[in-house]
């Protein structure tokens, strides 16, 4: 019987640090610091509230207990990756407990969060002569993170990475977390029948959980199967092997000895404070997606594939006002292929729902066919403009009768084979003709048009 | 004092000498001795006063101001490299 | 004006060791800080060889204060290591008390007080206290020194030594040099989020009738007779100015100093871990260094004085798993049994008035034959008043064997005006 917890930390996407103002986007080393991110004397933490709200947002999405008052923590250990040899974090009262995710088949039970900063990052490095050093960058030393800890409710390492990606999911919806590029990774803690709880860090992707979770229980089976005694211990993941090592190291080992943060006045949210945030948070997927189903007649999956980002269900809404619900979501299905074969964010498009409704009504109209509709949505999407305009420009828009009555006469012409075919009662011949004349105008002729105009032709 | 003198050093990351160690422990010994006398203060019911005036929630917008530059920030150690600050080794 | 104060700074340092570092500036009315007060471009040790080389990319909040107010660094004053110690004399440069140069001027901040004792122009100085720090050596000094309410003048730059405890405050030559200087530095800074208290007026002459309490607990210490003596004529002279003198009692005594160092000390164990000899402070060579535990270690244990050790062994003890509760958390309650003793007290009498110190200023000698109990157990009256934040006032009132003898008045939280109006009313 196997039991995976998780124990995650994602950065919510706020422009400073949590206790300066520092930027959280450095590239060169060491140019987004200051003395308190560096931790030098005298420096105090000033809280960034900010970052607190976006916690508060994910806690409120995950169905937490908010905690009126909780306290920040300071914990004491010696790395050369901490600024000040203290972190401050949360420890016995964190802001939020005993939440609850909603996945579409299961609810997963959230012990914790709370938020905490970030250290440096550490680079190792070896010189020629054998000497070993770090290298150590502060521009993410003092970078807001959330922590999300959960019980071992996970059976498989598949269903504890599915979670992970339904959180950053859900993260992204609620406008804290930007899933493409914002920064998340996970520890897990595996135990199997048998054998005690190990925590597994240094873990940098969602698939890494999953290998570092499936060579655990692989390792623990056997230890329990050599009759041996599990330890309870902390490992760290090997990337390159996709196997974990044991990090106990008496020297390294550490006693944090807590104390609240006396530098901050405890972490204070009101309830009126609290209610004017819940008020503006947005319709939870789960419930959206039921509502979506229910409201607008289309399939759960079309309706799941919308909450990719909130700014894509929201546009659906709008939309579904003035256009066809079903014709709407089956071409946003369309819009999602396209930012995913362009890399991009829907909510930095530009794309408007103004856009998409002139789109929808060309279509409906038949100005433009289905393939021309592709096309033109594929420009649209990366580079808004009014849809007409667009289809004029590219030469999408749907030929005339009389334009499309010329090319199926020359495609008569030019296929006698297909023709005699079709007259001698190959119903099948006919689709060959329609295609002729519909690669001939460049997608531009519509299949119905064509089809009609043929009949007639051919009954002559 | 009921940890060994050498657990307590380790953890706070301070090389003693042998003399130290033994001065430290008789020290530590002496001064938690007389300080067992809080463990006779009346605090049932008492809640822990983390600091001595209350103090309200104060906290900033989501602003970013600029930073140090990179020599200001790295002027106090010779311990850097290329832009980095230099330390010792973690494995 | 400003030369002179330097060229006599200088020749002061040199007979009695008030300043770690001295400056010369060119403009403003130069004032000494002491030197756990960041100065920007200016050295600032804290008293300790770890910082030594240390200097600051930034001023703190009080040193902007000033200087925006026309004031300029003169230099920065001796003190305890970070903070440890009640005479002056756990660090590099041990300052001599100018009454007597074979005694401490007191701790921590003897340069300062110090300084301020022998100048006949500087009228005030910048120290601070967690557990006496401004009024030990203003009493073992002979000059005034004010520690204001917690949270009333910003930490901002101020290098921590227990930050729920500490606080920057003045000596000077008189009550209302004092007052006038916590003006300059006082008030909330968004920098310091403990920082909330209202910004300090200095305040009219006292109009109203004031009641004196005395702690019973507190003169029942053990108490220099001479100092006793002193102190009774002080209280003499309070009744004779108008003022009504009573008894009162402070139950939770016997349990401040235990409390007092038990929460210093620990946060100061945390304070205290970042100096590993990484980004700025005394360092060692990396090559064979070792790995970060046993560098940080080497470097530590190298550059730490022996108190320096000692309170961080303790503080990481105190708050240890297991030993946190014992410790820590009951010194916390502690602290709210104080505060509620006061409380209680202030409802009965405007201001409390005891010795400051139970001792004149000892001799070098005798502090070396101390145990560090009998060291500590010197802020036993100090420490009640430093633990629950009320702010208080050291002035000299009259001497012992020849040394000076401090007066301590004490008012509630955020009356720090009245306790200045009664101070400066004494005389």
């Amino acid at each position: 019987m196997v039991k995976i917890g998780l124990e995650i930390h994602l950065q919510p996407n706020t422009k400073s640090k949590l206790f300066c103002t520092c930027s959280t986007e450095g590239v060169e080393p060491n140019t987004k610091v200051c003395q308190i991110c560096m931790g030098m004397p005298g420096s105090k933490p000033r809280l960034n509230s900010d970052a607190f709200i976006a916690a508060l947002k994910l806690a409120i999405a995950m169905n937490c207990k908010i905690h009126n008052i909780s306290y920040f923590a300071r914990k004491t250990y010696f790395y050369p990756d901490l600024p000040k040899d203290f972190q401050i974090t949360q420890y016995d009262q964190p802001f939020a407990t005993e939440g609850k995710l909603k996945m579409k088949d299961k609810e997963v039970e959230i012990t914790r969060i709370h938020i905490e900063e970030d250290p440096a990052s550490l680079k190792h490095v070896e010189s020629k002569n054998g000497a070993a050093y770090v290298l150590i960058d502060y521009n993410r030393s003092g970078t807001p993170l959330c922590e999300i800890v959960t019980p071992p409710v996970f059976t498989s390492p598949a269903e504890a990475r599915a979670f992970l990606e339904e959180l950053m999911k859900l993260a992204d919806y609620i406008g804290i977390f930007d899933a493409q590029e914002g920064k998340i990774r996970a520890d897990v803690n595996v135990s199997i029948e048998g054998h005690p709880r190990v925590e597994v860090k240094n873990i940098t992707s969602f698939r890494d959980a999953e290998r570092a979770a499936q060579f655990e229980i692989i390792r623990q089976e056997s230890v329990v199967a050599r009759g041996e005694q599990g330890v309870t211990e902390t490992r760290s993941f090997d990337q390159r092997t996709g196997t974990t090592d044991s990090m106990r190291h008496k020297e390294t080992e550490e006693e944090y000895g807590y104390i609240p943060e006396p530098d901050l006045p405890p972490l204070t949210i009101t309830d009126p404070e609290l209610n004017k945030i819940i008020a503006e948070m947005p319709e939870p997927p789960y419930q959206r997606i039921a509502r979506f189903v229910k409201q607008y007649k289309i399939k759960e999956e079309q309706a799941e594939s919308l909450m990719s980002e909130r700014a894509l269900a929201d546009q659906f809404e709008d939309v579904c006002k003035k256009s066809d619900p079903l014709l709407a979501a089956m071409w946003y299905s369309y819009v999602q292929k396209i930012l995913n074969f362009n890399a991009v964010r829907f909510d930095k498009t530009g794309f408007k729902d103004s856009n998409m409704i002139e789109f929808l009504s060309l279509l409906s109209s038949g100005e433009v066919s289905k393939r021309g509709a592709e096309l033109l949505l594929r420009e649209l999407v990366i580079k808004p403009e009014p849809a007409k305009k667009a289809a004029e420009r590219l030469g999408l828009l749907a030929l005339s009768e009389a334009e499309t009555k010329s090319l199926v006469e020359k495609a008569i012409k030019e296929n006698p084979n297909a023709v005699n075919d079709v007259k001698s009662g190959k119903e099948k011949a006919i689709q060959f003709l329609v295609g002729q004349v519909i690669r001939a105008s460049k997608g531009r002729a519509k299949e119905k048009t064509v089809l009609e105009l043929l009949d007639i032709a051919l009954k002559q | 004092m009921n940890e060994p003198i050498d657990k307590l050093a380790r953890i706070a990351r301070l090389d003693l000498t042998k003399e130290e160690r033994d001065k430290f422990a008789k020290d530590l010994d002496g001064i938690l001795k007389a300080f067992d006398i809080i463990a006779k203060a009346p605090t049932k019911g008492i809640k822990p006063a983390m600091h001595a005036v209350p103090l309200k929630q104060m906290g900033r917008k989501d602003v970013v101001a600029e930073s140090m530059s990179r020599d200001e920030a790295l002027k106090n150690t010779e311990h850097k490299e290329e832009g980095f600050v230099k330390g010792p080794p973690t494995k | 004006m400003s030369k002179e104060i330097i060229e006599e700074a200088k020749k002061l340092n040199e007979k009695f060791n008030f300043f770690i570092t001295l400056e010369a500036p060119r403009e403003g009315i130069p004032i000494a800080f002491k030197d756990n007060i960041c100065t920007k471009g200016i050295k600032t040790s804290a008293g300790s060889k770890i910082l030594e080389p240390y200097v600051p990319p930034f001023d703190a909040t009080v040193v902007e204060r000033l200087k925006a107010k026309g004031f300029s660094v003169l230099g920065k004053t001796a003190m305890d290591e970070f903070g440890f110690g009640t005479f002056c004399v756990n660090t590099f440069r041990i300052p001599k008390n100018p009454h007597d140069p074979k005694r401490s001027c007191g701790g921590s901040s003897g340069g300062s007080a110090g300084y301020i004792a022998a100048s006949k122009l500087a009228k005030f100085a910048i120290a601070q206290s967690t557990g006496g720090s401004i009024s030990a050596p203003a009493a073992f000094c002979g000059v005034v020194g004010l520690t204001p309410t917690y949270g009333r003048v910003s930490r901002y730059g101020l290098i921590d030594y227990a930050n729920s405890l500490d606080k920057i405050g003045v000596v000077a030559k008189t009550v209302r040099d004092a007052s006038k200087a916590l003006e300059i530095i006082s008030g909330p800074d968004s920098r310091d989020e403990t920082c909330q208290g209202a910004q300090f007026k200095d305040p009219p002459a006292l109009s109203k009738k004031i009641t004196i309490g005395i702690p019973k607990e507190w003169l029942a210490q053990k108490i220099d007779p001479e100092v006793k003596k002193a102190f009774d004529e002080a209280v003499k002279k309070l009744q004779a100015a108008g003022m009504t003198v009573k008894e009162i009692s402070i139950p939770s005594t016997p349990y401040a100093l235990a409390a007092y160092y038990i929460i210093a000390l620990a946060e100061a164990s945390t304070n205290l871990a970042k100096y590993c000899g990484l980004r700025y402070g005394a360092t060692l060579p990396l090559e064979g260094g070792g790995e970060f535990w046993e560098y940080f270690s080497k470097v530590r244990g190298k550059y730490f004085g022996a108190e320096a050790k000692r309170r961080i062994l303790l503080g990481t003890f105190v708050r240890m798993a297991g030993y946190c509760d014992k410790y820590y958390i009951q010194s916390q309650k502690v602290r709210q049994l104080l505060i509620d003793d006061f409380k209680k007290a202030f409802k009965e009498v405007d201001i409390i008035a005891a010795p400051t110190m139970p001792i004149i200023a000892p001799t070098f000698d005798e502090i070396s034959k101390l145990t560090p109990i009998e060291e500590y157990s010197m802020d036993v009256l100090t420490v009640p008043a430093n633990v629950a934040g009320i702010p208080h006032l050291s002035i000299p009132c009259g001497t012992a064997k020849g040394m000076p003898v401090g007066l301590h008045l004490m008012a509630d939280h955020n009356n720090d005006e009245l306790l200045v109006q009664v101070g400066e009313k004494y005389g």
